[in-house]
Parts: structure tokens; sequence; C-alpha cells
């Protein structure tokens, strides 16, 4: 069974996916890790098997994982790619996360280090990034990560349902470790006091991994030696408000270690506190979307996005590569009721340089809060990890654009929606970027025309000559 | 299984024709072929419920829109409908998407591809043919260049693709210029088609 099972996936999945080896299994799912086709990226494939998941009566919970995991766009959850299915197996495309399972990895860091302080400044040592790189690169299998990060996004989020999508159970009575499982039996790192809560108490909101020394202590096995819920609001992070059931623990943002930029070296003490501070008075306070659409740490941000801005040698497109993307030629959308264009868009710019183009774009995206890639192809990665404008409904956005050198002087610019919703990109692209490249664009094609209130009509500075839309 | 489709044959429209046989001459199993039956009778049923695809529902499954007219749609509705009788048939369409799947050779896909584009069927892509296609797509798309870019565009792949020089790409021509370029092809095949590996499957079946 094992052996044909590990044939079988071999195979290329879908034309897009090679499969490679089991990176792990949970109750009811394998991992596989896996590279796309087309441009070599790691990915790695979870696999259910539809049947089991049915007899297990989890099979809503799959679905949950998916919906909720594509709605979660945050540096520590791991992205859902895409999800595939076959008449017995579901596929969920992720994101890759190296570095080994989270709990091994920290029972190496901890035992690299001194004895760990608990209660006090944790980032004082080693990792050089703490919690941010075991939050954020931390299982082979990918599941734990997501299982641990997907609930509080659902249960927040004021369009989900009610219930959790895992249930939680405490383990004290059930499985004697004093741990919270999930339904699928992962263990989640949790405060000691939680596991003597019931889940009524909402227990589950407690993901004391999130906190600022929290992955050195608080997920540790045993739970006599893990931080406790006092102790962390003891804490001068926590101190302001920490009584309030909207205080920092509670909600959704990430709690990322801060670092220096100029250093690399964690902030500590004040200077944390006040780095923190001041990225929450930055917030706006529409308490709805807040939890969700936080914007990220200026901090991490900047420190996460290199910068060449100069060396880019556009591919050019030939008459059949423009004649090819054709919609009439996209016989995809017989197949797919959902497959939609709004998620593509496309213009063309005359005599600018391609590295014109892209400083030009850098600038516009970093106006916005996005945190810009550009390769030297000219694709330009566009990422937005949280709050771009008060109404952006899908929070983080992430958009990649290409450049295409279509003749001398003339060049078309493809922009991709590479995660958050259509609508959130749409007025990107319609708020955002078209009114600022309004000087240089010639024209603009979308898939179809956006809603007429996403027509950017309010826009003083809007400058646009042909607009379609 | 002979007895159970003989039996429901009988219902199947005109066009219909024996999975079975469609299989063998395809790449896709039986129940892939039948799995494709009901994305066919969906399709061929949403206008005319005659269960043939006429232009109209073709363009419909399309662009969700039956009056859009669209060079290339065109061009792969002529292609589609072998018989030449307006129409699409169930075996017509099994056959014409066969093209499509992923497993199908390369050298098919780019003689469907060069049969695509030779708008005049005359054996040759020529320079006005693909001129027309550039000028119908940068209409479809709003784009709007210059004659002298399009010219120019014209220009450079010509360059690129007709070796000889005579100012038409022929077969052998076409074929070494997309094997350069692969993705010249790429909407020449549909991952979905790959039935065991993808989602439209699980939405007919379910």
């Amino acid at each position: 069974m094992e052996k044909k099972d590990k044939d079988a996936h071999q195979v290329i999945m879908g034309g897009r996916y090679r499969l490679g080896r089991l990176l792990g299994r949970g109750n009811f799912a394998k991992v596989y890790k896996a590279h796309r086709t087309s441009t070599g990226e790691a990915v790695a494939i979870k696999v259910f098997d539809k049947e089991a998941a049915r007899r297990s009566g989890t099979a809503g919970l799959v679905t949950r994982e998916a919906g909720a995991m594509r709605r979660a766009r945050h540096p520590h959850v791991v992205r859902l790619h895409e999800v595939m299915a076959t008449r017995s197996r579901v596929y969920f495309a992720m994101e890759y996360a190296g570095g080994g399972e989270l709990l091994e990895r920290l029972a190496r860091v901890a035992a690299g280090s001194r004895s760990p302080s608990r209660g006090a400044t944790s980032g004082s040592s080693s990792p050089p990034s703490g919690s941010a790189t075991a939050a954020a690169c931390s299982t082979a299998t990918s599941s734990r990560r997501t299982s641990s990060s997907t609930p509080e996004a659902t249960s927040r989020s004021p369009t989900s349902g009610s219930a959790p999508p895992w249930t939680w159970t405490a383990g004290t009575a059930a499985r004697g470790d004093a741990l919270l499982h999930t339904a699928c039996g992962t263990p989640a790192y949790v405060a000691p006091e939680v596991t003597s809560w019931t889940a009524a108490t909402g227990a589950r909101r407690w993901f004391l991994h999130r906190g600022p020394q929290a992955p050195r202590t608080a997920a540790r096995p045993e739970p006599n030696t893990r931080i406790t819920i006092a102790e962390i609001k003891a804490h001068p992070w926590f101190q302001k408000g920490a009584s309030s059931s909207s205080c920092c623990p509670l909600t959704d943002e990430p709690l990322v270690l801060l670092t220096n930029t100029e250093t690399g070296a964690p902030l500590l003490g004040k200077e944390a506190c006040k780095a923190h501070h001041h990225r929450r008075d930055d917030d706006d306070d529409d308490e709805e979307d807040e939890t969700r659409q936080r914007k990220r740490s200026k901090v991490a941000a900047e420190s996460s996005s290199p910068r060449t801005s100069n060396a880019v040698t556009p591919r050019s497109m030939n008459a059949f590569d423009i004649i090819a993307r054709s919609s009439g030629l996209d016989l995809s959308t017989m197949f797919d009721a959902e497959h939609d264009r709004s998620d593509e868009a496309r213009f063309s710019i005359t005599g600018e340089t391609a590295s014109a183009i892209v400083s030009r774009m850098e600038e516009i995206a970093e106006a916005r809060g996005f945190s810009v890639t550009v390769k030297e192809t000219g694709r330009v990665v566009m990422e937005l990890e949280g709050r771009q404008c008060q109404d952006a409904r899908g929070g983080a956005l992430a958009v990649e654009a290409e450049i295409f050198e279509v003749a001398p002087s003339v060049h078309v610019v493809e922009l991709r929606n590479a995660g958050g919703d259509s609508v959130g990109f749409r007025e990107f692209c319609t708020r955002d970027l078209k009114p600022s490249l309004g000087d240089v664009v010639w024209s603009w094609q979308g898939g179809d025309s956006p809603p007429p209130s996403f027509v950017p009509a309010a826009r003083a500075e809007e400058r646009t000559t042909t607009d379609d839309c | 299984m002979g007895c159970a489709s003989s039996k429901q044959f009988k219902r199947r429209t005109p066009g219909y024709e024996d999975p079975n046989i469609l299989a063998k001459e395809t790449t896709f199993s039986v129940n892939e072929v039948e799995a494709l039956y009901e994305l066919y009778k969906k399709i061929s049923n949403s206008i005319f419920k005659d269960g043939i695809i006429h232009k109209e529902e073709f363009q419909l499954a399309l662009f969700r829109n039956s009056s859009k007219k669209n060079l290339f749609a065109d061009r792969i509705f002529d292609l589609f409908d072998q018989k030449r009788n307006g129409v699409i048939e169930f075996g017509e369409f099994v056959r014409s998407l066969n093209i499509f799947h992923p497993d199908t050779p390369m050298t098919e896909k780019i003689a469907f591809a060069f049969r695509l584009y030779d708008l005049r069927c005359t054996g040759f892509i020529e320079r006005e043919e693909l001129k027309e296609l550039v000028i119908a797509l940068l209409n479809e798309s709003d784009l709007f260049l210059s004659e002298e870019a399009v010219e120019q565009i014209v220009d450079q792949t010509f360059k690129q693709a007709d070796a000889n020089g005579d100012g038409k790409i022929d077969p052998d021509e076409w074929k070494d210029f997309a094997c350069k370029n692969p993705a010249l092809l790429r909407n020449m095949t549909l991952p979905y088609l790959n039935m065991q590996k993808s989602t439209w499957a699980r939405a007919v079946v379910m």
C-alpha cells in the first residue's frame, strides 16, 4: 500500500507539481514535498484521503481548513497556494516551510543556549531571530504551524461560522500530557493554565507561542516549566490594557520579534515596547478588521525587502506570445466555472525603459506599504502584509508583476493576484497603480471591468487618459 | 458494462459515440470520456436543448456570454468542428480536447496550433495572417498600439520564426520555433483534462 502510494506520486500532478519525498504524516493527511513544474519552486502538498475524512467525520474540517488558510495571510502562517481534488483525494498545495519540526528545533536551540531564563526578557541571547524564525519556519509538515495559527483567523472573522475549525480538547484528563490537542491529535503549545480550563472559557484563543518570549518557554512539552499567563501579563509588553479581553495576546496580530534594522539584534525591553506601541498607534481603530489587517511591523518589513532595482532585462514577447494570451484560446473556463480572469490585469507602456517602469512601480508599491522584491527578469513581486487602506477587504495582498518587451520602447506589464482576494487586487490596480502610472500608461486591460464602485473617480490625482473601466 | 451503456445509449443524443471506442482512439480512459460527456451535456444543452454544441453555446461556455465575437474562439470552434457542419458533436469534442491533454505529444499540439493560426488554411502562416491575429488580440484586450508598433512586433517575430526568409512560416519552421518557445503552446495544454488529478472531475462527478 505504502509502496504503491509512493509510486503513484512520482508522476507530475495536474501538470503543475512534481511530487517528491514524503515529509510527514498526520492522522488523516500526508505531506509531500513537491516542486512547481513551471518555476521549480518548492511547495508542500498535503494529501487528504476523502474516504478516511468522511469516515472519521472530519470532512467538514478539511473544507474549513482550506477556507481559513485561504484567508489567512500572515508571515507566520504557511500560505495555501491552491486546492485540488480527485474522486478519492484532496490536495492542498502549500508554501513549503523547511527547518524541521518546531519542537525539535526549539529543543535544539534551547540545548545550544544557556539555561533559558523564565519570565524576563527572553530575546536576550541566541537564537538570532528567536521567536520569529521558530514560528516562521517551523514544521516540516507545515500542518502544525497551520493548525496552531488558523483557528483564530476563523473564529475572529465576522463572516465565518461560530464553531472553531478544530476541536480543542484539554488533554490533561484525556491524554495525561497537559497539552491541548487539535481534533487530529496535534498538540498545541499553550500555557499551563489553559489546560486546566475548559474549552468553553475560550481556551482556544491562547496561543502563547505568539508572545514575545513564548517559543522558548511555552512550547516546552513539560507543563511545569512553561511560562504562565501571569508571567506573560507581567511583561511590560502586556501591561497596557492586559486585562481587557481585546488585549494583545487575544488579537490575531503577529507578535514578531522586533529587530533592529541595522544590527539585526533583537530589540529589548523599552525599545521593543516603544516600537510595538508605535505600530499600534498607526492603526485605524476599526474594530472588526483590526485583527486581520494589522500592518506588519515596519521593522520586519524593511528587513525583508532586498532591493535590486537596476539590472532589469525583461523577457521579450513575440507576436505569438501576445496572441496566446487571448481569452478565446483559454479553454479552462469550460472546466472551471469559478475560473476568474479578474485576478489578472495587463497594461502597456510606451516610451519608458524597463528599469524606469520597475522603479516607478516600486515607488507606488512602497508608498502603499508593500514589500517589494525585484527579479532580474523584470518580475516584480509586491507583498502587502496587512492593511492597505481602510476598506481593503482581503487585508494582505500579494501582487506579481512581470514586464515584457514587445517592441523597442513598448512594454507590456502583466499583473497577477498572487494572494488576497480579487476585490483587493482590483482595488490596488484601479486605485493605486492606475492613477499613479497615469502619465506613462497607454492603455489598460483587465479581465472584466471592475464594479463601478471601484472606479477611482474620487481621486484627485486621477490622470489616466484612456480609462475604459 | 456493455449492457449498462447500451441501455443508456438509447437516451443519448444524436452525436453520441461509444466511450469505449473514443477511449481507444484517445488518451482518455473510458471513465474520463464519460466524465467529459457530462460536461458536453451541460454545454450542449445550455441554450438549444438538442445535445449538440452550437457556436453560441461554445461562446457561452468560454466567455459566459453567448454573443461575444472572438476571432480566436471562432478558430477553435472551426477546428473542433471536424465535419464542418457548423456544430460540435460529442466525438469531435472528445477527439479535439484530446489534443489539449497534458499527455498528448507535443508534435500534435504544435500541429494544432499551426492550423489555428493559419487563418486562411493556406498551409503557411503568412505575414498578413499574423498581423490580423495580433490586431485581433490587441482589440480584444483594449490595448492600442500604433500601426508601426504592430509592424515592429510582426517583423521581429518573422525574423525569429521565418528561418528561410520567404515571408511565410511553414510547418517545419513553426515546429522549430515552437520548440524554442514552449510558452507559445501554454494554451494547448489543459491540466484539467488530467482527470485523475483535477478538480473539475469532482465537480462533475459529485
